[in-house]
């Protein structure tokens, strides 16, 4: 009674903070906010130093674009916090944005996700910034646990359930049964690394440089992890580096798996070990039902058919995978008032 | 492709009705075996025969049933978002609900802070009975509040006082004290205290001495206090006992251990409370006659009772 007279005044957010995009749950509200993790700051020195010029997709239409006084960085790299005060201005302008300003509302209470092998010290800066950025108390939870509870895996069963979340900047495959994650492993490998593979590619086959953004569309656009029947094409353009000047070129979805080889397979090498790690029960489990992909990386086409062909199990994509995550720690908060926080190993 | 066309168009128009009998009809049109296309996609054979006969519970949870749905859909030519459209029309199947482990608990911890309360209110009760016990069995004020004035003090004080320890409400005895300055308005008090206790029968002899003397001491200015005639004590110890005598004035006229064969001799004013360590060792005798020392309320040999106050 007095728990939901409380929730009432009180928005509980969790956040997926990630490389490529953050994501925040209000409960009882669902994703409010899916907005990429970049940030526009604008040396302004007259005014003490820098300003935040733009926030989320804004500011990532600036990515490569700015002048000398304004930079657009992404805060966060490999899923860790690499620049503190930015982190904490952008999120406290995430949560701001989501939970609103309401007068006479308290602070949020935060369940902030971190990659499975983030240090302490990786840990305490997220905890921190999402302090400073206005939260009343900060919990933590492992981001495999969060995107299988997200996609509607039976995580507390007696069964192995298997996981893979492929995210910006990092990919994480997790063993999980009884709430508790048997084994799990963290690759640096993610989004970005399809795109700086695509990015190298084009410079080395075509001679030509594209920007991130242009690297990001060709993904989205025809990339794709398994040789498909159809093959697509796509026009873009880049700086010729031997003439120096602009020019457009086509490349089609062939060239893009080539490209793409190299950071699928590190994927790949982490799952099979993964399976080859997990405890013989558990990967039985696993066999029978299949690994779950989330995290925007599953968006990639046929990158459940690349997984099936080489691990020979089953792989389904989750509902919504961008989403998982910051889902599945939002269930984890509602979980957290009536079991503690011990039940998910949050921290 | 070009062959499979006509029978996924046929299927989907089964596809708004029956999930699992429109993905059988695609299989059989391509001339498919449930087999055949679980080995291709690696899900097990009886995962797909049971979606085509839409026993989708037997499966597992809803994130892999439609995983698989999609697959095999996308495998057999139709469109996976209609697919899953009329899978969520069929089924009202909701996602697994996560829930917590829960630890056994063999001791509730709200039964041991239950004991812990239950203990200190036994222990603060024992700890009273205790204080009780040793007190004589009556919770007494601070001994000597009222009783320590000097015996030997100046007339007023020592009238209005020697009422007092008969009273059993320590209030009237601090009013009594505290009119002691005002000769008139302490006989006044005295008096009242008097009629206050009626049923007193014995603090009304005493008292109704001090209202008629209290003038007349107050007059002459001293001389022992008149309030109650004074008795003698005859104390003979036949072996070793501890003996404590007080008198009315809370006096101790006799407070030590008796020797055996000791015989000693007090007054003091009535009434007189006596305690003896050893009841059968002494022998008491009262202005001269033999007092019979009660054997009842004896706590093992210890005895307490007091001399003249209902006696008189």
């Amino acid at each position: 009674m007095l728990k939901s007279f409380l929730g009432y005044f009180s928005n509980d957010l969790s956040i997926d903070l990630g490389t490529a995009n953050t994501l925040i749950y209000v409960r009882g509200r669902g994703i409010v906010l899916n907005e990429p993790s970049v940030v526009a700051i604008r040396e302004e020195p007259g005014r003490g130093g820098k300003v935040l010029e733009a926030v989320g997709q804004e500011a990532k239409n600036m990515l490569g674009r700015t002048p000398g006084h304004i930079t657009a960085i992404r805060p966060l790299k490999d899923g860790v916090i690499a620049d503190f005060s930015v982190t904490e201005k952008m999120l406290q302008y995430f949560i701001k944005k989501a939970h609103g300003s309401r007068y006479f509302r308290p602070s949020p209470r935060v369940l902030v996700c971190v990659p499975y092998g983030s240090t302490q010290v990786e840990r305490r800066a997220i905890r921190e910034s999402a302090e400073g950025a206005g939260a009343r108390k900060v919990y933590l939870v492992e981001e495999p646990m969060a995107a299988a509870i997200g996609a509607g895996m039976p995580v507390h069963e007696a069964r192995g359930s298997m996981v893979l979340d492929i995210g910006g900047g990092t990919s994480e495959v997790a063993v999980i049964s009884l709430n508790g994650i048997v084994y799990a492993a963290s690759v640096r490998i993610g989004g970005d690394r399809f795109d700086e593979a695509i990015t190298n590619y084009v410079r080395r086959n075509y001679g030509i440089l594209i920007g991130e953004a242009t690297a990001e569309r060709i993904k989205h656009e025809i990339g794709s992890a398994y040789p498909g029947q159809d093959v697509r094409e796509i026009s873009v353009k880049g700086r010729n580096l031997s003439e120096g000047v602009p020019r457009s070129f086509t490349l089609n979805s062939n060239e893009i798996l080539e490209a793409l080889q190299e950071p699928l397979q590190g994927i790949v090498g982490a799952v099979k070990l993964a399976l080859e790690q997990t405890p013989p029960e558990l990967g039985a489990d696993v066999a029978e039902r299949g690994i779950v992909l989330t995290g925007g990386g599953a968006l990639l086409t046929d990158i459940d058919k690349l997984l099936t062909e080489e691990t020979g199990l089953p792989v389904v994509i989750a509902d919504d995978p961008l989403t998982c995550v910051a889902r599945g720690g939002g269930r984890v908060l509602e979980l957290l008032d009536e079991y503690g926080p011990s039940a998910f190993s949050v921290e | 492709m070009a062959d499979s066309d006509q029978p996924a168009a046929a299927a989907a128009a089964t596809v708004s009705t029956n999930l699992g009998e429109a993905l059988r009809e695609a299989r059989v049109a391509k001339d498919l075996a449930i087999e055949q296309i679980a080995t291709e996609l690696r899900i097990e054979a009886r995962h797909l025969a049971a979606i085509e006969d839409n026993r989708f519970e037997q499966i597992g949870p809803p994130v892999f049933v439609k995983g698989y749905i999609r697959q095999y859909g996308q495998r057999l030519g139709l469109d996976p978002r209609a697919l899953m459209e009329v899978y969520g029309r069929q089924t009202n199947v909701e996602d697994v609900q996560v829930r917590p482990t829960k630890p056994i608990k063999l001791r509730d911890e709200r039964q041991i802070t239950v004991w812990i309360v239950a203990l200190l209110v036994f222990l603060l009760i024992a700890v009273g009975l205790a204080v009780w016990y040793l007190n004589g069995g009556e919770f007494k004020l601070a001994p000597g509040s009222a009783r320590n004035l000097p015996a030997s003090g100046d007339s007023e004080s020592a009238a209005a006082t020697e009422p007092v320890p008969t009273q059993p409400e320590p209030a009237a005895t601090e009013i009594a004290r505290a009119d002691t300055p005002s000769d008139t308005s302490s006989d006044t008090r005295a008096a009242a205290i008097a009629i206050e206790q009626p049923r007193m029968m014995v603090a009304a002899t005493p008292i109704a001495a001090a209202v008629s003397i209290a003038p007349a001491v107050a007059a002459t200015g001293g001389g022992v206090s008149r309030g109650a005639t004074p008795i003698s004590l005859d104390l003979t110890f036949d072996s070793e006992s501890w003996a404590e005598i007080t008198d009315a004035r809370g006096q101790k006229l006799f407070f030590e251990l008796g020797a055996a064969g000791r015989h000693a001799v007090m007054r003091g004013e009535p009434p007189v409370s006596v305690t003896f360590g050893n009841g059968d060792a002494v022998r008491l005798a009262v202005d001269g006659e033999r007092f019979a020392i009660p054997t009842q309320g004896r706590l093992g040999k210890l005895v307490r009772f007091t001399i003249g106050s209902d006696k008189e």
